[in-house]
């Protein structure tokens, strides 16, 4: 991570903008939604190992440490996913970095699928992002 | 599955630095889903992705300033290419 971080900087200009975009770890409600109103079906569990999630603090703040990036912004906010389907759910689950979970459980949730007849399920994750200038010195 | 319909991503990204008419690099950008957002505002963005499978999925990009590149560390780029350097979901 403190090789790219540290190649990001040669590539990037002077006063040049690093952003580090992440998801936070965290259970969310899944809720399924009605035309009248919206029920929490269940959660859906996106954890990343805390190993790696300290990894990357951990190389970002050598990063700054090096002096090769100042700190400019921080924020966290909140963005929505939608599914069009349980099997649509799943297949998220099963993709990307680190394999989600939802509880109770996938058949708990085929079930609730079944009778409610929703249009979509959704959940709002949650997201850190950090800015940093390059520094000017290679 | 629809990922941030709201545009609340973007505007977050857009709140800390410029987009507009920048060269971005987008490293480890995945099936290109973040990219094709901004792309179409900047001058040049670059997604490289060290996964064949992600970069052959990502197919056409229907954005005239946006490529996709199967690479990783050490960056294929000369010094002082890129305005912003992003590590969207992947650092």
């Amino acid at each position: 991570m403190v090789d790219a971080l540290r190649d990001s900087h040669r590539v990037l200009v002077p006063e040049g903008t690093l952003l580090d975009l992440r998801p936070t770890a965290e259970t969310q409600p899944l809720e399924a939604t009605l035309p009248d109103r919206v029920v929490i079906v269940g959660e859906l569990e996106a954890q990343s190992p805390r190993a790696d999630d300290d990894a990357a603090d951990a190389a970002v703040h050598d990063a700054v440490g090096a002096g090769w990036f100042i700190p400019s912004a921080a924020r966290q906010f909140r963005v929505a996913f939608y599914w069009d389907s349980v099997a649509d759910l799943a297949a998220y689950a099963a993709g990307g970095r680190y394999p989600k979970h939802v509880r109770p459980g996938w058949a708990d949730l085929e079930r609730a699928w079944r009778e409610l007849r929703p249009s979509r399920l959704g959940c709002k994750r949650s997201l850190s992002l950090g800015a940093y200038r390059r520094s000017s010195p290679q | 599955m629809e990922i941030d319909p709201e545009g609340v991503e973007l505007a977050a990204l857009g709140a800390v630095a410029t987009f507009t008419g920048a060269r971005v690099l987008e490293i480890g950008c995945g099936n290109g889903r973040l990219a094709k957002r901004y792309a179409v505002a900047t001058r040049l963005t670059v997604g490289i992705d060290p996964a064949d499978d992600r970069i052959s999925a990502v197919g056409m990009a229907a954005v005239p300033a946006l490529r996709f590149v199967r690479a990783s560390v050490p960056l294929p780029f000369r010094n002082e290419t890129f305005d912003v350097a992003l590590f969207g979901w992947s650092l």
